[in-house]
């Protein structure tokens, strides 16, 4: 904005009578919300004008929700099927986290380093070939490197193979005329998937013809699922990256996974949340979503569920009296994992969930302690 | 189980629109699950209506009964009438987002666990004496989703708080914060009585939400992108309605300025005043990027001997 309102106007507006009656905390959460009838809404925007008291009230009440939703990772005590309120993304923050209230810019600041690093990339397109002297079509066909250290080297051959692709360079060039395609899947590494498709593709994955083997699934199984830190593989699909602006390969790849991560969480937290396969019901009861309906998991547990975090198969979830199951396969076998501290059991009520992989995540309890494992859970430190 | 509003046990029949409606709602309403029957949700329904209305017809009366978070509404007023299931779906349910907004509000850790115990305190309908009084949950109206109202209520105390908190602050820190430089009223006696009466009269022609958005933006400085989360739109519409209404505001400012009787000069001085606001954030700038270059202060690398 250059415009700059003239200063007698912002004097007026200063001036403005300080209504002695305030909306009640009902109808600003309903405005919030957008809640409102037209004619309420108008004698509400008419009272925030003039009471900047209550401004202040909207604003920050909207501002904890909105950080809530960006940080959508976990899906808590839903209390309907549906309902809009199982979205309870807030109680993925840690306490550190949620103990300063983050900054308005920081939002702002992973979407400018998205960019820079989208900028980087691209810019890695056109200069990447450059410094490569291998035919790019070779590159492309390349399966599993021979030596599995030489990372950085297969990662420029990507880049190399994607500013030369014809067909990355028609999609780029010409994106109205992108048309579905298969996507295509290099097996780089175990328990790496690389897509190179178009935003638009087909979701069949296409097999790997060189090693023989089925390659990953562009949506791994999991993507419906919630998971927590880490990528979110039901965002690749619209991230840049698979957009044909950023090359698909190794260390690159997780980079811009680690960048675009909370943005992915913003756009598509709440559309996760509706597909998730578990969630806690309102009587904090462990649920799973089988053939359209919810089915009752650690059902013998007389404790109360707080939350539940899925990451790659790995099923968490916490709740009270220090609570905490794993299971490494989607929910088909239980253990029950002890937090010790000072040679006691943790016996708070677990409230956050987050792992940024398999191994390594941070669970919170109500009383403000974390705890951080890098062993899937083996042993537990707290901070 | 009888409920009764803050004011006291609604003591009439509802009308009978409210009680079919009541009936309808019954099953989605999660009433039978806190021991409230039909007529209880019907008198819950008539507490709510009456403090939301007039309505100008039935039809519109029962839109405003179907856009309410009845479940959330049930569940409130079980609670605050003491239901240990209500209570038990509460905590499950909204403990987190209580406590959670509490800590992204409130900038300090104990501060932010302070209040939120606080207001849980008032939820559960006991004061810090430990006797009973009534729930704030009965002031619930389903109007927005219960997760709203929790973040507003919070953020209503932590203002509170914070009021009665700033009256303590020490001179020191109201320099650091630059208050000194702030003028708290604008300069009323220099002011052209011309130029305070057209741009009163030129405020009075905005529409609220315009006023609202010129609040929001110039003097509260809020940023573009905060506004439009909150208006639901995005934030290339705020920012494309702002420059259209800061503009059309400085032209018909500067029109009734010289229908006052201004010339063109005068007019364009008046809007062009310096803003009280510039001079602090323009002090703050200015102190922020330190020690200037002088013999006082030693360049960096450079020996202090």
């Amino acid at each position: 904005m250059n415009d700059k309102l003239p200063k007698p106007m912002l004097d007026a507006l200063a001036r403005q009578t300080k209504p002695a009656e305030h909306p009640s905390a009902d109808v600003l959460s309903a405005f919030a919300e957008q809640g409102l009838r037209a004619r309420e809404k108008e004698l509400v925007d008419q009272h925030l004008a003039g009471c900047a008291e209550c401004r202040e009230v909207v604003f920050l009440a909207n501002g904890a929700a909105e950080e809530a939703f960006a940080q959508s990772g976990e899906f808590l005590a839903a209390a309907q099927p549906g309902q809009l309120s199982a979205v309870r993304g807030s109680a993925g923050m840690s306490r550190a986290a949620v103990g300063r209230p983050r900054k308005r810019w920081a939002l702002r600041w992973v979407w400018a380093a998205s960019g820079a690093a989208a900028v980087v990339l691209v810019g890695g397109l056109f200069v990447a070939p450059h410094f490569t002297a291998r035919p790019a079509q070779e590159v492309a066909m390349k399966g599993a490197p021979a030596n599995p250290s030489s990372e950085k080297p297969q990662e420029l051959d990507a880049i190399a193979s994607m500013a030369a692709s014809p067909q990355a360079n028609t999609a780029k060039a010409r994106p109205a005329e992108r048309r579905p395609i298969a996507p295509k899947v290099e097996k780089t590494s175990p328990g790496t998937s690389v897509v190179v498709a178009s935003s638009d593709q087909a979701p069949a994955p296409q097999p790997n013809k060189e090693n023989g083997a089925a390659a990953s699934s562009a949506r791994p199984a999991e993507s419906a699922t919630i998971s927590i830190g880490g990528a979110m593989p039901g965002a690749i699909v619209s991230s840049p990256r698979a957009s044909g602006f950023a090359p698909n390969a190794g260390q690159a790849q997780q980079q811009l996974d680690s960048l675009n991560v909370t943005v992915n969480r913003t756009m598509a937290g709440y559309a996760r949340a509706q597909q998730s396969n578990w969630r806690i019901s309102p009587q904090g009861q462990l649920e799973r979503r089988i053939a359209d309906g919810w089915t009752r998991m650690l059902a013998d547990q007389p404790s109360a569920f707080h939350v539940v975090s899925v990451i790659a198969g790995n099923v968490w979830a916490g709740g009270n009296d220090g609570m905490l199951f794993h299971s490494a396969d989607n929910g088909l076998h239980w253990n029950k994992v002890a937090i010790m501290s000072a040679g006691a059991n943790e016996t708070g009520a677990i409230v956050s969930i987050r792992f940024s992989d398999p191994q390594h995540g941070e669970v919170v309890t109500d009383g403000g302690a974390s705890y951080i494992t890098s062993d899937s859970g083996g042993t537990w430190t707290k901070q | 189980m009888a409920l009764s509003s803050p004011a006291g046990t609604f003591g009439e029949q509802p009308p009978a629109e409210l009680r079919e409606f009541a009936v309808a709602h019954y099953g989605a309403s999660g009433a039978a699950e806190f021991g409230l029957d039909h007529a209880a949700l019907a008198v819950l329904l008539a507490q709510v209506v009456t403090q939301a209305g007039p309505f100008d017809d039935v039809a519109a009366e029962l839109r405003f009964l179907a856009s309410l978070r009845l479940e959330e509404l049930v569940l409130a007023r079980a609670c605050a009438q003491g239901n240990e299931r209500a209570w038990e779906v509460f905590l499950n349910r909204y403990r987190n987002t209580l406590y959670e907004s509490a800590y992204k509000i409130a900038p300090v850790e104990s501060e932010a666990r302070i209040l939120a115990d606080s207001l849980y305190a008032e939820l559960y309908g006991v004061d810090a004496k430990g006797q009973q009084r009534t729930s704030k949950l009965l002031y619930y109206q389903g109007r927005g989703s219960l997760q709203g109202w929790l973040r507003v209520v919070v953020a209503q105390e932590y203002i509170n708080r914070y009021r009665s908190m700033k009256r303590e602050t020490s001179l020191d820190a109201a320099v650091e914060d630059g208050a000194q430089f702030a003028a708290s009223e604008p300069d009323s006696a220099v002011t052209d009585p011309r130029v305070e009466a057209a741009a009163s009269a030129e405020l009075a022609a905005l529409s609220s939400d315009e006023r609202f958005l010129l609040a929001a933006y110039y003097l509260d400085r809020r940023t573009l992108a905060e506004i439009a989360k909150l208006q639901g739109v995005h934030e290339s519409t705020i920012s494309r309605k702002l420059e259209r209404v800061t503009v059309a505001v400085g032209k018909r400012l500067r029109k009734r300025l010289m229908d006052s009787g201004m010339s063109g000069r005068q007019a364009d001085e008046a809007m062009e005043d310096v803003d009280v606001r510039d001079l602090r954030i323009k002090v703050r700038e200015t102190l922020e990027q330190g020690p200037p270059d002088s013999a006082f202060y030693p360049k960096k690398g450079e020996s202090q001997g």
